[in-house]
């Protein structure tokens, strides 16, 4: 573990097959695709038997799941899991507060770009840098102080084209 | 609706399936003179959503550099949007792309505007793409940063000089000034990351790390949130083992249980398991008030919702390991959740329960564990099954509740994994509970008529040849083998053999253990001979049963039949002994045999006689010899000349653990020299160690220094390994050797990679190194321990008679016995069946320099109050090697 901080290996949002709609690791504990697809396997087997927590090899995972989603965050074995609980459970109040509690496979694929921000935001290579939903969802939609773009889906835009 | 829109209706979703290729096609967009920023960031999203699919592990360097360009001339719009897209594309290329500090002037203008946003971002890139030497640039800028009264600026700076500070620490150590004041912000994470940092700053320096532990918890309105704390808990936990003086660790402990009463779930968390990992690495370091708090506190979090419950659960069940008095006192709090309608809780609950519960509660539990198994999954079922597993060793009174468990278990469902361990357990059980063996075997025989797996059905099959020929209605259970060889897989059918014929092998089984021990077994001997006259019609009927296999179509199956068949049908005490009685010799002595023999000739033929002469390290877990390459192999060719040494012995450690220097020796005995084998390992992350070794200094002249090999460079975390040999010029000298480890130390810089100083020469106390009388004697279990015993009649034998008060029962004194004699205990008489009985007859053998024959009768009869009165005598060839032993005790 690292000297007193703790560090996130992976954020995982994937569907209910098991298909990614967009997740991140960071550094290099899962460094093949090989092994990322076959950890992420494990997890939905997991979760679909009813586990929260979930320990697989030296990991600690927490889950949740919500509509046609599965939401994972990912650490060391002995790292907190309730860290990485809230980690989770703030990403979660994020989506919520953005889309108006309407989350589904369909509503975040077309705000993917949304979606990467707020990863982006949550979590620096492994670092936790901000967990205060209202703040992480400001800054996801790009609410800058000099700026007033008020940003809606690219998606929305193109479509309306 | 426009054409578009129902186009994608039609395709479902946008970017699903998106080729890569195409993707990439796109980013050409990028080089038009006018720059559309709405499309252009549609293009990067879809870039960076393959990528994430998994092409960033495929992308080639020549593709991400391309790209990179193409994101170069996207700086000159300011959009924001795009700008933000920009960002994460370059710091995925960031490790990707080459030239990438082309984007540094652009990067640079950004994190000097006014945009927050351009700020934040910039600097969190920068970071990662800049050289080292190019930082002293951005140094300026980066500790203004870190002071920003925006939390958005001022955490970003912080972590990019995280990442900073694991290539160039010295820069980072510049900025502390301004990392201090930064835990002083009101932003919690700005405050956790300065922190986190200062620690990482600090942590070769000792004291200043204790001074700023002791600060931060005096001041306790400081900390702004959990995380906080928990940088500091994390950090009290290495002051804590550090720390000598009681009082300081006092200080350490109280801020320990003033965060168990926090509100925080995390920091309640946090400290239980640092409770837990200090009491399992320093029992005696951990006050039993702060423990009972920890349980307390945790006892909290079981109202709480499921995820907390887990989490607690967690803990609470790694406590139960090793406090499962002081976990009990939450009992009542935790059955309650062992019907919880989360199965993870109830699996938990329960495991932490038969962890801590006493013999009475089993029964209870047992039926609630019933009552849950149908509907949990294969995993938590598997986690039950091995927490039974440990129990019917803990309390073999309750075998036969457990039994009745493990016998409804192997009937119920279950994958193959769970299905074996339940058959392992029952054959650990089933010889604390012989009564049961009729039912065991009724209920395996109704499991294998219709088992799926085969190589279940095989460990069955197996486990049933044991028990069979041990049950007092053999006949009843012949037809359900004989079925297997009818209607099987192979394999099975050919295990389904072998067990038939160890059935056969019992009408004829003479049970001659050693006269001494024969008075209580002649009632049942009679009892049997009575049977023995069914039980050779036994035979008489499975002999045309494996005639019938011998046309069998497989191979294998056939080669079994034929081989049985012609050995059911020798002498019935040949017969029998070759059926049942267990090999002559052990297979890692065949293993280690066959392998000496790959490595040396070949050409010579095999001699079954020398298999028992091979030697078997005194490995105490046999599972990692296998793993690990032969001892023997370690021996440099300097010494091969010695030959094959009579014994190697286990590694001995002649250092404490954690200490900075370990040190283990294992002894290697050859005929007229003594070789010891050092393996060193430094544990010091900056010093380098060269010339390391050990310098020995017999107590008694009878070893004199034949060669050494040093180790020439020792560097942190990498095992070497050196030897001493010293010459004797007795046959088996003993002693003991006063030990010291010499050294050059010098100091290693991690960051440069390279040593930075000459050093100095140093040296290490180790622990002292005895050679004993056991070091001569090699494990060797004699399985015709009578005949040999009567062989050596003639010859020599010393006897004594001595009372062992440090030992409180019969079991503690065979099993320090049998360690110290360094002899085999034959015919299973280290395992004392009734803990509590008072006599025990112990059968002990060996060989002493890998050719003198030791066998030793001991009788143990231990005394309320005095303790364990030993009588034993020693027969072997040689004189002297009788008198040495006996001396020895």
């Amino acid at each position: 573990m690292e000297q007193g901080l703790f560090t996130v290996w992976c954020i995982l949002l994937l569907d209910k097959e098991g298909k990614r709609l967009y997740c991140r690791y960071y550094g290099d504990h899962f460094k093949t695709l090989k092994r990322q697809r076959h950890f992420e396997k494990q997890l939905i087997d997991k979760v679909n038997s009813g586990e929260e927590i979930i320990e697989i090899q030296n990991s600690i995972t927490c889950a949740k799941s919500f509509s046609d989603l599965h939401l994972f965050v990912t650490g060391n074995q002995d790292e907190n899991e309730l860290i990485l609980y809230n980690v989770l459970q703030n990403f979660y109040t994020t989506l919520l507060l953005i889309f108006r509690n309407q989350i589904d496979k369909t509503i975040l694929i077309e705000n993917v770009d949304i979606v990467m921000l707020i990863f982006d935001e949550i979590c620096d290579q492994g670092y936790i840098l901000e967990m205060n939903p209202e703040t992480i969802a400001s800054r996801a939609l790009i609410q800058d102080g000099n700026s007033q773009s008020n940003k809606s889906s690219f998606l929305q835009n193109f479509l309306n084209n | 609706m426009s054409q578009n829109q129902k186009e994608f209706q039609k395709n479902e979703l946008p970017f699903i399936g998106l080729n890569p290729t195409a993707v990439f096609q796109e980013a050409k967009m990028f080089d038009d003179t006018k720059i559309k920023p709405k499309e252009c960031a549609q293009v990067l999203t879809k870039i960076l959503y393959v990528l994430s699919q998994g092409y960033i592990n495929k992308m080639t360097k020549t593709e991400a550099t391309n790209l990179f360009f193409g994101i170069t001339k996207l700086f000159q719009s300011n959009d924001l949007i795009l700008r933000r897209m920009c960002y994460l594309v370059l710091k995925e290329l960031s490790k990707k792309s080459e030239d990438v500090i082309m984007i540094t002037q652009s990067l640079t203008k950004d994190m000097n505007s006014k945009s927050t946003v351009l700020k934040a971002n910039a600097i969190k890139v920068l970071s990662e793409i800049l050289e080292t030497n190019m930082l002293t640039y951005i140094e300026k800028y980066i500790k203004q940063m870190i002071v920003h009264k925006d939390s958005h600026i001022s955490s970003a700076a912080l972590s990019s000089a995280h990442h900073i500070f694991t290539r160039a620490p010295e820069i980072v150590r510049k900025w502390i000034g301004e990392i201090q004041e930064a835990i002083h912000s009101q932003n919690e994470f700005v405050q956790y990351l300065a922190l986190g940092l200062l620690f990482k700053i600090k942590q070769k320096d000792k004291l200043a790390v204790r001074k700023l532990v002791i600060t931060m918890i005096s001041s306790k309105s400081i900390i702004k949130s959990p995380f906080t704390h928990m940088i500091l808990i994390r950090q009290i936990k290495e002051s804590i083992l550090l720390e000598s003086e009681e009082d300081k660790r006092r200080l350490y402990f109280d801020y320990l249980s003033n965060c168990l009463k926090q509100r925080s779930e995390i920091v309640v968390l946090e400290v239980a398991k640092i409770m837990y990992f200090l009491r399992l690495e320093k029992p005696n370091l951990v006050p039993k008030s702060e423990l009972l708090l920890t349980i307390t506190a945790l006892q909290l979090l079981l109202d709480e919702k499921s995820l907390l419950i887990i989490s607690a659960l967690r803990v609470i069940e790694d406590f139960s390991k090793l406090e499962p008095i002081l976990v009990s006192t939450i009992n009542k709090n935790i059955q309650k959740l062992v019907e919880n309608p989360n199965l993870q809780i109830a699996t938990l609950a329960v495991t932490t329960l038969l962890k801590t519960g006493n013999e009475e509660s089993i029964d209870g539990l047992l039926e609630i564990i019933t009552k849950i198994f149908d509907r949990i999954s294969e995993s938590f079922k598997l986690t039950i099954i091995r927490a039974i597993k440990i129990l019917t060793i803990k309390f073999p009174k309750k075998s036969q509740s457990l039994f009745q468990f493990l016998l409804r278990a192997i009937s119920g469902n279950g994958d193959y994994e769970y299905k074996s361990t339940v058959v392992d357990s029952l054959n650990d059980i089933i010889e604390n509970v012989p009564e049961n063996i009729p039912r065991v075997l009724s209920v395996l025989c109704e499991v294998i008529e219709d088992c799926e797996y085969n190589n279940l059905s095989i460990k069955i099959i197996h486990l049933l040849g044991n028990l069979i020929p041990k049950s007092k209605e053999p006949e009843k259970f012949i037809r359900y083998i004989f079925n297997r060889t009818l209607l099987e897989e192979p394999h099975v059918r050919a295990s389904a053999i072998t067990a038939l014929a160890k059935i056969a092998g019992i009408g004829i089984k003479s049970n001659n253990i050693l006269k001494d021990n024969q008075n209580q077994k002649e009632k049942e001997k009679e009892k049997e001979n009575s049977n023995l006259k069914s039980l050779k019609e036994i035979r008489s009927r499975i002999i045309p049963l494996i005639k019938q296999c011998l046309n069998d179509e497989d191979d294998e199956v056939r080669d079994r039949a034929v081989f049985y068949y012609n050995i059911i049908q020798e002498e019935e005490d040949k017969a029998s002994k070759l059926l049942l009685d267990p090999l002559p010799v052990s297979l890692d002595s065949i293993e280690q045999y066959l392998l000496n023999y790959k490595r040396n000739s070949l050409t010579d033929e095999i001699n079954i006689n020398e298999f028992n002469e091979i030697i078997i390290p005194q490995e105490k877990e046999k599972k990692e010899v296998k793993k690990e390459k032969s001892p023997l192999e370690d021996i440099p060719k300097e010494f091969q000349s010695l030959g094959i040494p009579f014994t190697i012995s286990s590694p001995l450690s002649l250092t404490e653990k954690e200490t900075e220097y370990v040190v283990e020796c294992s002894k290697f005995i050859f005929p007229g020299f003594i070789l010891f084998k050092f393996d060193c390992t430094n544990t010091i992350e900056d010093q380098l160690l060269s010339k390391v070794k050990v310098e020995m200094t017999p107590t008694n002249k009878e070893f004199s220094l034949e060669k050494q090999i040093e180790i020439p460079k020792l560097e942190y975390d990498k095992k070497q390994t050196g030897f001493i040999c010293f010459k004797t010029n007795k046959e088996f000298p003993v002693g003991s050797f006063t030990n010291t480890l010499h050294f050059v130390s010098q100091t290693f810089d991690t960051t440069l990679n390279d040593v930075v100083d000459d050093g100095f020469e140093d040296e290490y106390q180790l622990e002292d190194i005895n050679i004993i009388i056991s070091d001569y004697i090699q494990k060797i279990q004699e399985n015709n321990f009578e005949e040999k015993w009567k062989n050596l009649e003639d010859k020599f034998e010393s006897n004594n008679k001595v009372t062992l008060s440090a030992f409180k029962s019969i079991n503690e004194a065979v099993e320090n016995i049998c360690e110290f004699l360094g002899l085999a205990a034959c015919k299973n008489t280290d395992k004392v069946n009734d803990p509590k009985s008072q006599n025990h007859i112990l059968l002990l053998s060996g060989k002493f320099l890998g050719n003198i024959d030791i066998l030793a009768f001991a009788k143990l009869k231990f005394i309320e109050n005095e303790g364990v009165l030993l009588e034993i005598k020693v027969r072997s060839t040689n004189q002297l090697v009788c008198e040495s032993i006996i001396n020895a005790i």
